[in-house]
């Protein structure tokens, strides 16, 4: 049995929502549900994340929304690597007969609360980062990025040519936090925060939350709009991925992310290759990683996914459209739940002033560094 | 810092009076962290598949093995990766900015990261030092470029 996003959610983003965690939560899973046409008494599943408990566990979210029986709880304790990885269990989960309908939902206050940027992650790694003042999330991408540009050849202007596509995808969207088009002079203008990255090559925390539903594809094509269907779905951790999720020393290549790994299974399981991809939802905690997700993907060669953003190629009018919500750089930080959410958005064809021309098919990733998860979703064929 | 043979002694050090919270050590790390107050850059080598590793573990990640030996590395190695962070964050102070820190590629073949010491105008490649950096409670290591190091002692 296949499985479908049918629903999707969001509350607004916003600096400072005012709310408890759990209101949001309810609120977008609430909203997922409305959108689809399915009553709250119809879900067995949750699945969230959270990173250092800024979040709330499926059980409070169930009982807030008057759930009855719940069949699937997945409360994993991880952070961008999770949305896809969730909707994967989740579709699983649904094809073993282990539940019908599942919401999954990020829900956190990521600015007015616990800012995850500055967060001391569990594990046994901190205790070589911490004391020395290595301790930002940034700093492990950045370290990344520069060996990334270096073996690729590539540098700033690469950067530059993904941020400012993005910035134009969110102009046109009321949901994106950052809605203000910059120029490439005002990108360079800026200081740079961790060379190489400047502020707007990181993401913008925000308070909210995104829940999407997913469900039997059968039963999905009985509710309100056309499914989004997980055509391929899975999670991977490379070998000697660390101690915990900021511990890369033991990985051997900073050049090559979890994608590289995971690409391969996507694609035999969706029975497409990259050529066959219309469009993409790269998670882009800052803006390097979707430059080595377009080459661990397969979507750009090696060293090209640069000058493929340059060229325009991946705005709404080029080969393959980008994170068409403006990217996590720009929509907000919800740890790439809204990156799936408008992956599926898109897919279903609701993406409005942003709607990519080909929506067939779409692939999507969670995660930047030694692991991370990813999905295909293709229009009901 | 004190190295395995004659090549790695007499190694400069650096001291600073820095109010970062030590690291919270365990089981696992206690030699890492005793050897770097004695200025020893201490690794565990596994002792049926041959590598060296870092950070510390109960087992070797390359073979699985639990059987380790710890011994003096060579405190060299090459640039890998850098970043450099040009605004306050936890530990690092506004005097300290702009503050690089480095992936190191050490000779022993095991990559560590910590901060450079002085001003960054490197690259990917460049040879550097491992060089103690004592706080009141514990020591960390930090890298030096090779060349003045060499031109210091």
């Amino acid at each position: 049995m296949t499985a479908a996003i049918a629903g999707i959610g969001y509350t607004p983003f916003s600096a400072q929502a005012g709310r408890s965690v759990l209101d949001l939560a309810a609120e977008a899973c609430q909203a997922a549900l409305d959108d689809a046409g399915l009553p709250a008494t119809e879900v067995d599943g949750l699945g969230s994340f959270m990173v250092m408990h800024d979040s709330v566990p499926c059980q409070a979210v169930a009982t807030t929304l008057g759930i009855g029986e719940l069949r699937l709880s997945l409360d994993l304790d991880l952070g961008g690597q999770a949305p896809c990885h969730l909707v994967s269990l989740a579709s699983a989960a649904i094809t073993a007969g282990l539940a019908d309908s599942v919401l999954v939902f990020r829900a956190m206050k990521g600015r007015s609360g616990n800012r995850v940027g500055a967060m001391s992650f569990a594990g046994g790694g901190g205790q070589y980062r911490y004391p020395i003042g290595y301790g930002a999330y940034m700093m492990y991408i950045g370290m990344w990025a520069q060996r990334f540009l270096y073996e690729t050849g590539q540098g700033e202007e690469d950067l530059a040519a993904i941020v400012l596509a993005q910035r134009e995808y969110a102009a046109a969207n009321e949901r994106a936090y950052r809605r203000r088009l910059i120029t490439e002079e005002e990108y360079y203008q800026a200081p740079y925060v961790v060379e190489p990255f400047r502020a707007a090559d990181c993401t913008v925390e925000v308070d909210g939350a995104c829940a999407v539903l997913v469900t039997s594809l059968d039963r999905a094509r009985a509710l309100r709009h056309p499914p989004a269907v997980i055509a391929a779905a899975g999670y991977s951790a490379g070998p000697r991925s660390g101690l915990d999720i900021g511990d890369h020393l033991l990985w051997a290549d900073y050049s090559r992310n979890y994608t590289h790994l995971l690409a391969p299974r996507l694609y035999r399981a969706a029975g497409l290759g990259p050529a066959d991809i219309q469009m993409a939802e790269i998670y882009d905690c800052f803006s390097s990683t979707v430059m080595m997700a377009l080459e661990g993907l397969g979507l750009c060669g090696r060293g090209e996914s640069g000058g493929f953003a340059r060229g325009g190629g991946t705005r709404l009018d080029g080969r393959l459209p980008v994170n068409t919500h403006g990217g996590l750089l720009c929509e907000g930080y919800l740890h790439g739940m809204n990156t799936v959410a408008e992956a599926a958005l898109q897919v279903q064809g609701r993406g409005g002033d942003r709607q990519a021309p080909r929506h067939e098919t779409c692939i999507v990733t969670s995660g930047a560094l030694m692991d991370g998860s990813g999905m295909i979703l293709t229009a009901d064929r | 810092m004190t190295g395995p043979g004659p090549a790695g002694a007499a190694q400069p050090t650096m001291t600073t009076a820095s109010a970062l919270p030590g690291p919270v050590t365990d089981e696992d790390s206690a030699d890492f962290w005793a050897g770097t107050r004695r200025h020893e850059l201490r690794l565990q080598r596994c002792r049926a598949c041959g590598q060296v590793r870092f950070p510390p573990m109960p087992r070797c990640p390359n073979c699985g093995s639990p059987d380790a030996a710890s011994e003096l590395a060579e405190p060299a190695g090459e640039v890998y990766s850098w970043i450099t962070v040009h605004r306050e964050m936890s530990g690092i102070k506004p005097d300290e900015l702009p503050c690089t820190f480095v992936v190191v590629d050490l000779a022993a073949g095991c990559r560590m990261v910590g901060r450079f010491a002085g001003f960054w105008a490197g690259t990917i490649g460049d040879p550097v030092v491992a060089v103690p950096a004592d706080h009141e409670h514990w020591t960390e290591i930090r890298f030096a470029a090779a060349e003045s190091s060499r031109a210091g002692s």
